[in-house]
């Protein structure tokens, strides 16, 4: 009986060859761009593309002198301080919409969602406008209050689950006990929710460290990483590649590496449950 | 229980701060856009004209946006039913094969799609670039060498292919969890009364994902919106205005060679329409079914 029961795993040997096929083309682009990190000039540009070669760390040490320390302060800069503002705006809110407290909880959770779903263009023309007549084109305030116009929404969006799942009973406890909401909220809900909660703030680091669009009309000179990239890249006939993939793979590292934190979660916030 | 006065006060001071900064970020940004697009002013001499409409006439009788709005419609019909439709596939084909290894597998999905796009435009153009692999292969059977980004035929669907290949794997992880998501008895029963692995998935697994699979839509709509990154990277809208999406297109406009801002403003106003049009007509529905279920 057992046997008919249990779906037909077959695991042939078919199967395995299209899985590895799936997984060589997932991951080739990938290994291409760090092996050509490691590659001479030479190695590069010879025809047919080469696969065996002596590797170097001379594209690495070069980067260094085309401003790879600055465009790793000002990301680092950048990214923290929208983070950080992002957990201090974002948490109470999402605490308290996670509670049953508004009427209209559901109405403001579809408008969290909408300003998620804004073209980024119609959001950033008028910012271009603004910075440029205040004069703080080129600064990370400027960058920084424009990046919170979509960490806010996408943190939010995924701290409310996190919250929800904080037992209110206790909480309610805490409060009969003379708890402040303020205490119930820093002592209780935030420490029971925080796995969630720094879960959802790599999550949206990780947009922050990528975003490109925002920082591209916004600075010229104040240069995040992924703004080197895609000017290093641009910015003579034949790329650099040996530099420019040593770039492209420093900035693909901090995404792969926060990804393991919060790989678990992802489904869980991506697919809407209600 | 009904909350005192004085906790009340502290509700809305815990909710206030950011929905005041939210509200400012949405009507300034709102606000701005329309205000713009109904006016002159250029980013070099910011002087107001007063209130026009020219922006939209101009528009009307612009051939580049019009060919910009065509290519937008394409790349999101072309990217996300493609997306969806191959990352569905892999996840039916993956769906209770690998089950010893299928940790490590998501692991892999998500990868590309958390990678920045500045990042994998790059390492496309690496591939796709003459002295490239994928030239390689094409002259060893003899079909010479192909310029993937630069032929007006191929340089939609070489963009367009990178964005599917970004996206299809989550896609495929998202659908494998949901799939694995369903009760195992049902499954059971099925096979009990002999149905195959085709009749499982067109008549019980396939419908019980369907609320999943119009978030997954929605999710990846959301994202073909953002085009801007891979496309500047890739082609740079080219070649002649064979990539040029709206995006791009408003960029070039307000920012980069005229500095038209309000010309690209009014674009942005059409894409906004036109997106959160769509968008709100599927988030109603998802709604509706949600909530039904």
């Amino acid at each position: 009986m057992k046997k008919i029961v249990h779906f037909r795993t077959d695991t042939s040997y078919v199967s395995i060859i299209i899985l590895i096929i799936i997984l060589v083309i997932i991951l080739f682009p990938i290994f291409s761009i760090v092996m050509t990190s490691f590659q001479k000039t030479r190695d590069i540009i010879t025809y047919p593309p080469k696969y065996l070669f002596s590797p170097t760390l001379k594209n690495y040490i070069e980067i260094i002198k085309l401003g790879l320390i600055d465009g790793l302060k000002n990301s680092l800069i950048v990214g923290s301080f929208t983070i950080l503002l992002t957990f201090i705006f974002g948490s109470p809110f999402s605490f308290i919409i996670s509670r049953n407290l508004f009427k209209r909880k559901d109405d403001i959770r579809f408008w969290i969602l909408t300003q998620r779903i804004m073209p980024p263009i119609a959001v950033i023309i008028p910012f271009i406008y603004l910075w440029s007549r205040v004069g703080l084109f080129d600064t990370y305030i400027a960058l920084v209050t424009t990046y919170l116009t979509f960490s806010l929404p996408l943190y939010i969006w995924l701290s409310i689950e996190s919250f929800k799942s904080v037992p209110q009973e206790i909480e309610e406890a805490a409060a009969l006990e003379g708890c402040t909401l303020f205490q119930v909220f820093a002592k209780i809900s935030i420490p029971i929710a925080l796995p969630g909660l720094i879960s959802a703030l790599l999550f949206t680091f990780v947009f922050v460290w990528n975003e490109f669009f925002f920082v591209f009309a916004l600075s010229s000179k104040l240069q995040t990483l992924p703004l080197i990239v895609a000017s290093h890249g641009q910015a003579v006939y034949t790329s650099p590649w040996g530099t420019l993939s040593a770039f492209t793979s420093l900035l693909s590292i901090p995404p792969i590496v926060l990804m393991f934190f919060f790989s678990k979660f992802l489904t869980k916030y991506f697919i809407i449950t209600e | 229980m009904k909350p005192s006065k004085n906790q009340q006060r502290g509700y809305l001071a815990f909710f206030l701060p950011c929905f005041i900064l939210l509200l400012i970020f949405s009507l300034y940004a709102l606000f701005g856009v329309f205000g713009l697009s109904f006016n002159q002013i250029d980013l070099k001499y910011p002087l107001s004209h007063g209130f026009t409409i020219q922006n939209y006439k101009n528009l009307f009788l612009d051939h580049r946006f019009w060919n910009a709005i065509l290519i937008s419609f394409k790349w999101l019909l072309v990217t996300t039913s493609g997306s969806i439709l191959i990352g569905l596939g892999i996840a039916l084909f993956l769906f209770r094969r690998f089950r010893r290894v299928e940790n490590i597998i998501s692991v892999i999905f998500i990868i590309p799609a958390i990678l920045s796009r500045v990042g994998v435009a790059q390492a496309w153009r690496l591939l796709y670039r003459s002295f490239g692999i994928f030239n390689y292969f094409s002259n060893l059977v003899g079909l010479g060498s192909i310029n993937f980004l630069a032929d007006p035929r191929l340089a939609f669907f070489s963009v367009a292919f990178v964005d599917i290949w970004q996206w299809c794997p989550l896609i495929a992880f998202l659908f494998l969890s949901l799939l694995n998501s369903i009760p195992e008895s049902h499954i059971e029963e099925a096979m009990i009364e002999g149905a195959n692995r085709r009749e499982i998935h067109w008549f019980i697994t396939l419908p019980m994902i369907s609320n999943g699979a119009l978030a997954i839509f929605f999710i990846k709509f959301v994202e073909s919106l953002r085009t801007f990154d891979l496309i500047y990277i890739l082609t740079q809208g080219g070649p002649g205005s064979t990539t040029e999406t709206l995006d791009l297109f408003a960029f070039y406009q307000g920012v980069t060679i005229g500095g038209k801002i309000s010309y690209a403003a009014s674009m942005s106003v059409i894409m906004l329409i036109l997106s959160l049009t769509v968008l709100t007509f599927l988030w109603r529905s998802l709604w509706k079914k949600l909530n039904n279920a």
